[in-house]
């Protein structure tokens, strides 16, 4: 049964290039457009890593991210956080919301397939 | 605290816009929506400043209400009060300033435009998602220099806003940014000429190294779709042959093709012997790819995938299953 990941960012061209790269990888692979999208695929199906964008319509990134690590069923997953936002206090807010990881944009197509594969222990 | 000024106030709009600042939730948010239906008049200003403050808010649906009554009072005093909250101090403020200046910014769209010029690359960046977002033509010269913008982010945000507003101005620079270091910036080249469907991107992908990054290819064969050309044909095909995982994103091209182009694709695919090569499609694993190869090999009448497809009949996905019977009765028919 290959691992299932969530690609939650709202630029399409970002959506679809990394669930092409992740899911030549062997992953399955759903996307989202915004926060709120997000949260509602993840609570209605069990993800095994996600990967959020911060700054997207109705629900930021940060937001999404806490209301996930607050259900029992996520407070373990990897969070890889992958945004243009590259302030130190960005991070830290990252990291508080729960994130495991936090990428700044552009990040390498092949570097983000390390980290998945890292976090999924491939 | 009221204004020394409260007398003079019309008092129902005055009253709505204190009731965004109480304490109770439920009141804040039918205020805000009663403020997007009212006449605000001499008190639009400080009502904008109010639903302005509720983006911040942490329930979703004050803030959904106050976005909505925001785009409803529309004009250049909201575009004004939304500027500065592109500036970041707030995430969620700044994500609802995006979405509603992509909606309403042509209402000042100089203060859109200034934004390009700021110094700050990150307004720079939002300056061009919103003139994307608004597909506002006349920026295309502004946008296409942003091409070489220092901080990569503004670059790949003005090549994503030139897609989306079609520009074949920008054609040129997006043919030299497919040869960028970043290979996001390449992806998000290529699509946009994808996107603007000028046939002088054909040259350009039939140009690309063999060595390209796969992500970079997959995004050109996307785009190969829509430039209706039939040379994108064997191209895609030669893509397909060396890598099994431009299967689906290679078969929605050639469908887009077919449907653009007509007989000379379908032609050029016969020259190519691509039959093979479609039908081999349809024994692979991935469901997706079944979901776009089955309307294809209907579309090409391949006779010899008839087997194939009386198997996929019964196929646990009921999608595939009824592509499969579609494309069978139009193969026998």
């Amino acid at each position: 049964m290959a691992k299932t990941i969530l690609i939650v960012d709202d630029s399409a061209v970002i959506r679809n290039s990394l669930c092409f790269l992740l899911e030549s990888e062997g992953y399955a692979v759903q996307t989202a457009a915004t926060g709120l999208e997000g949260l509602e695929k993840a609570q209605s199906q069990q993800f095994d890593t996600i990967i959020a964008d911060i700054n997207m319509p109705q629900m930021p990134g940060y937001e999404m991210i806490k209301k996930l690590r607050a259900l029992e069923q996520y407070r373990d997953v990897p969070i890889i956080i992958i945004t243009t936002e590259e302030e130190a206090g960005d991070k830290r807010k990252g990291f508080e919301a729960g994130a495991n990881l936090f990428l700044i944009k552009p990040t390498e197509p092949q570097k983000m397939v390390k980290y998945v594969n890292m976090f999924l222990n491939q | 605290m009221a204004p020394q000024s409260e007398r003079i106030m019309d008092e129902p709009v005055y009253t709505l816009i204190q009731q965004t600042y109480s304490p109770d939730s439920n009141l804040q948010e039918r205020a805000a929506r009663e403020l997007g239906a009212c006449n605000l008049g001499e008190q639009r200003l400080l009502a904008i400043q109010a639903l302005c403050g509720l983006l911040k808010h942490e329930e979703l649906s004050v803030r959904e209400a106050a976005k909505d009554s925001l785009i409803q009072i529309d004009g250049a005093s909201v575009v004004d009060a939304l500027i500065p909250y592109l500036k970041g101090q707030s995430t969620r403020a700044l994500n609802y300033a995006v979405e509603i200046l992509s909606k309403i910014g042509l209402s000042d769209i100089d203060r859109i435009v200034k934004l390009l010029n700021s110094r700050n690359h990150d307004l720079r960046k939002f300056g061009c998602d919103l003139l994307g977002n608004l597909q506002y033509g006349e920026s295309v010269y502004e946008l296409i220099d942003l091409l070489s913008d220092p901080h990569i982010n503004v670059a790949i945000a003005a090549g994503e806003a030139l897609g989306k507003i079609g520009s074949r101005e920008a054609v040129p620079r997006l043919i030299q940014a497919l040869q960028y270091p970043d290979s996001w910036m390449r992806c998000i080249a290529a699509e946009a000429l994808g996107k603007i469907g000028d046939a002088r991107a054909v040259e350009a992908f039939l140009d690309v190294p063999n060595d390209e990054e796969t992500i970079v290819l997959y995004t050109m064969i996307k785009a190969m779709g829509n430039l209706c050309d039939v040379r994108m044909v064997s191209m895609i095909l030669a893509l397909l042959r060396r890598n099994a995982k431009f299967a689906s994103s290679s078969v929605q091209a050639l469908e887009q093709l077919l449907e653009q182009c007509g007989d000379t694709v379908y032609e050029r695919l016969q020259e190519a012997e691509a039959r093979a090569d479609v039908i081999r499609l349809l024994s692979g694993p991935s469901d997706n790819v079944l979901l776009t190869a089955i309307p294809l090999v209907e579309k090409l009448h391949y006779a010899e995938a008839v087997p194939i497809l009386q198997e996929l009949r019964r196929h646990a996905d009921d999608a595939i299953a009824a592509a499969a019977q579609s494309a069978l009765q139009q193969i026998e028919a």
